[in-house]
């Protein structure tokens, strides 16, 4: 195998590959990327066996065949280089990476081992715009469990109701929930839960420009866009029924510039408490004190405006379960819904839109 | 100035508290423990154990030892209500009390000689007012560590006290002897008498490496400090952050894992029981894993999901008990702990999805309250089956004391 291209475009698509390569044992053929030569395109595979990815590149190809070599060590080699033009050749179990005027070589050893197939899927992909797509992902991927034995939590839901795509992240202590009407046509397809990794890497390679097509059934997600197409195998595991957890019927709700609180809490959770990240919330007279408890570190408080005519109330919360969902949400104005300071609070935009966020609250000392 | 520990022993507590209520037993050999197959001794009077009766003992051996013998299942009830009424008691003399079983504590007495006088002043007038408050005795061991002084309170049983100097606490071991020091089972004793040592003198002479290469690095290393009357660490001291634990020593080590299992589920259940009790929420559970070499391993996990009842506790610590089981190794003890308890009746955090553990816990909570009222419930996963031949965690219905128990409130 034998090509040349520059030095970037191939950086690009082996930094993306190396999302889906193994860490976990850098002996496994996993934690391997495959290059293959054929015409003058270059095709790059990756897959830790659970997902995959698969790329085409433009390169001027010399000789064909295929390796596979250690994706970390080669994305660093790749990274080292200056921008400029890069040969490729592979010889005696090595690739031989060098520039153009051959100042700089490297010598890489390849593998031999037979790289692992990545599945195929050929039919059923319905399209949908990147940007809606993201804007899913956006309001919800940061409320999904990190807990790894919460299997059944790590990860979004993702449902077609109607002519509506709905996407749910939770950990069990809140919950993000997205509604989302779509005016072009998808397909009818099972609730899936979409796990935390993929979503993070859709995440992080939206451009939310074009389209993506999407396949799902009831094993795999797998996502065509471009130049390139990667999926995940979706485990069996239910996602917890959310609808029951999501309160209705609030009595009370205390309507706050989202700006006013963001920074609020970026200057009293200065002084938090590390473990708990508790911040007390006293409502009152169309203000909110927003302050810490006691603690060996002290304390901090703020007094924000918002508009508010119910009783005085407290409660108190991880201030990053309030944080998190207003970072994404639009517009000037949010409110925060509520019947008890025991039971779940509920975040809106002001005014309303497609999503909101669910937060249960913790106890007051 | 040097530390001083208390170590306070109710003497034969249960039969005591029997002995103080019905008047016709006193005086007489009393045995907590029915003589049924399976059944052994819990505690019993000092009267019984002139016929060679003593706690752990199968109950029908000791019905051979002491035909006449008036054996009852006793009132676990009671004994809790007593014993918590004599901690409150030591809570009066010393801030710091660890309760490390139902009837015996450390108490740290370090800088109160000012109040209470020098120590054996000090353990007279503890010694009274247990008397006078509930009709019991104490034995009291003083020492500069919680290791001689539990080894002080047993000397002079019952009603006794014994004080040992830091001068003389090399003294003491070797008369206490081999045999009788705190954490050396029959098993650990035959073995280490095997191997040609018979005393803690014949220990203490040995150097450290002579010893390892005799007995292994941990038992050398416990027995090393052990015969110098330095705490080997037994009984660690407590930690700033409150926890509820409890540990089981066994008479023979244990390699089934379903019996492993089943003592896990127990103490899960006594642990969280004694939570709900104290009204206190875990943050973190931990496992005690010692083998019969002695060689001791620990370990915790401080889950993402609000510790709420029993199961949770259970199959937390059969994941981390089986992440570190060394299955060819027999094992002498077990310790199960809940960590960073904090003071209240429901997580910091509240859950939107908890219903089923909300619901175990309602369970637990109602399990307790009819034990409380005298009715004899149990979680069916934790009664034993006919046939379980093994010596598992003891229950307050089931008597069992095949092993030692020792619960530690900190």
């Amino acid at each position: 195998m034998r090509f040349t291209c520059q030095r970037n475009s191939i950086l690009n698509e082996i930094a993306n590959s190396a999302e889906f390569t193994s860490q976990k044992s850098n002996l496994s053929i996993t934690a391997n990327v495959y290059l293959e030569t054929r015409n003058d395109k270059l095709i790059i595979k990756a897959t830790d066996q659970k997902m995959g990815f698969s790329s085409e590149i433009a390169v001027s190809t010399e000789e064909e065949g295929h390796v596979s070599v250690k994706c970390e060590r080669f994305l660093n080699i790749l990274r080292s280089l200056p921008e400029e033009i890069i040969h490729f050749y592979d010889k005696d179990c090595q690739m031989m990476i060098t520039n153009d005027d051959n100042t700089i070589s490297f010598n890489l050893r390849t593998t031999q081992d037979d790289f692992p197939e990545l599945l195929q899927v050929d039919e059923a992909f319905f399209r949908i715009p990147k940007k809606i797509f993201g804007k899913l992902i956006d309001q919800t991927a940061f409320a999904v469990s990190q807990d790894e034995t919460k299997a059944y939590m790590n990860g979004t839901l993702f449902s077609k109701e109607d002519n509506c795509l709905i996407m749910v992240g939770t950990d069990g202590k809140r919950l993000s929930f997205i509604n989302q009407p779509v005016d072009f046509e998808i397909p009818d397809f099972d609730d899936v839960t979409i796990p935390r990794k993929f979503i993070n890497i859709i995440k992080s390679f939206n451009n939310n420009e074009g389209d993506y097509d999407i396949h799902i059934d009831q094993s795999i997600m797998m996502i065509r866009s471009s130049n390139c197409e990667y999926y995940t195998v979706l485990q069996n595991t239910p996602f917890p029924n959310y609808r029951k957890v999501i309160p209705t019927n609030m009595s009370n709700h205390c309507r706050i510039k989202i700006k006013d609180m963001d920074e609020a809490l970026k200057r009293v959770s200065l002084l938090v408490d590390s473990k708990f990240k508790r911040v007390v919330m006293q409502i009152e007279n169309e203000k909110i004190l927003i302050s810490t408890e006691e603690s060996d570190i002290g304390t901090a408080k703020e007094t924000i405006q918002c508009e508010f005519d119910g009783n005085p109330f407290i409660c108190a919360l991880n201030y990053l379960y309030l944080q998190a969902p207003l970072k994404v949400m639009d517009g000037e104005y949010f409110n925060i819904w509520f019947n008890d300071p025991t039971k779940a609070f509920v975040i809106k935009p002001d005014p309303e839109r497609e999503y909101l966020h669910v937060i249960m609250p913790m106890q007051v000392n | 100035m040097g530390k001083v520990f208390f170590h306070v022993d109710l003497d034969a507590f249960f039969a005591s508290v029997e002995q103080r209520d019905h008047a016709e037993y006193r005086g007489k050999p009393l045995i907590i423990g029915m003589p049924e197959r399976r059944s052994v001794v819990s505690t019993c009077s000092y009267e019984a154990r002139k016929f060679g009766v003593h706690s752990a003992m199968p109950a029908m051996q000791a019905q051979r030892l002491c035909p006449n013998g008036i054996f009852i299942p006793g009132d676990h009830k009671l004994y809790q209500r007593t014993s918590r009424q004599v901690m409150d008691i030591l809570h009066r003399f010393s801030p710091e009390v660890q309760q490390i079983s139902i009837d015996e504590a450390f108490l740290d007495m370090t800088g109160t000689e000012l109040l209470f006088g020098p120590a054996r002043e000090a353990c007279q007038k503890l010694k009274k007012a247990v008397l006078d408050e509930t009709q019991l005795t104490v034995s009291v061991g003083v020492s500069q560590n919680r290791f001689v002084a539990k080894l002080a309170s047993d000397f002079h049983k019952p009603d006794g006290i014994c004080v040992v100097s830091p001068t003389k606490e090399t003294i003491f071991i070797d008369r206490v002897g081999l045999a009788k020091l705190w954490g050396i089972g029959k098993s650990t004793l035959k073995f280490i008498q095997e191997k040609g040592l018979h005393s803690t003198q014949e220990i203490r002479a040995l150097p450290m490496e002579r010893l390892e290469a005799i007995l292994g690095s941990n038992l050398a290393h416990y027995l090393f400090l052990a015969s110098r009357g330095i705490d080997p660490g037994i009984c660690e001291a407590e930690t700033k952050s409150h926890s509820i634990s409890t540990e089981s020593t066994f008479t023979d080590d244990l390699y089934d894992e379903e019996t492993i299992s089943a003592i896990l589920l127990k103490m899960a259940t006594e642990v969280m029981f004694r939570a709900y009790e104290d009204k206190m929420m875990p943050r973190t559970i931990g496992v005690k894993i010692r083998y019969g070499s002695f060689e001791t391993t620990t370990v915790q996990a401080t889950p993402d999901q609000a510790i709420l009842n029993s199961n949770q506790v259970y199959e937390q610590a059969r994941k981390l008990f089986l992440s570190r089981w060394k299955k060819s190794q027999g094992i002498r003890l077990i310790g199960l702990g809940l960590y960073q308890v904090y003071k209240g009746d429901a997580p910091i955090q509240g859950e939107l999805f908890n219903e089923v553990e909300q619901k175990r816990r309602n369970l637990d909570q109602t399990i307790m309250q009819l034990t409380k009222k005298g009715h004899n419930v149990q979680k069916a996963s934790t009664i034993k089956k006919p046939d379980d031949e093994n010596n598992d965690a003891e229950s307050d219905s089931i008597p069992s004391k095949d092993f030692e128990t020792v619960r530690t409130d900190k």
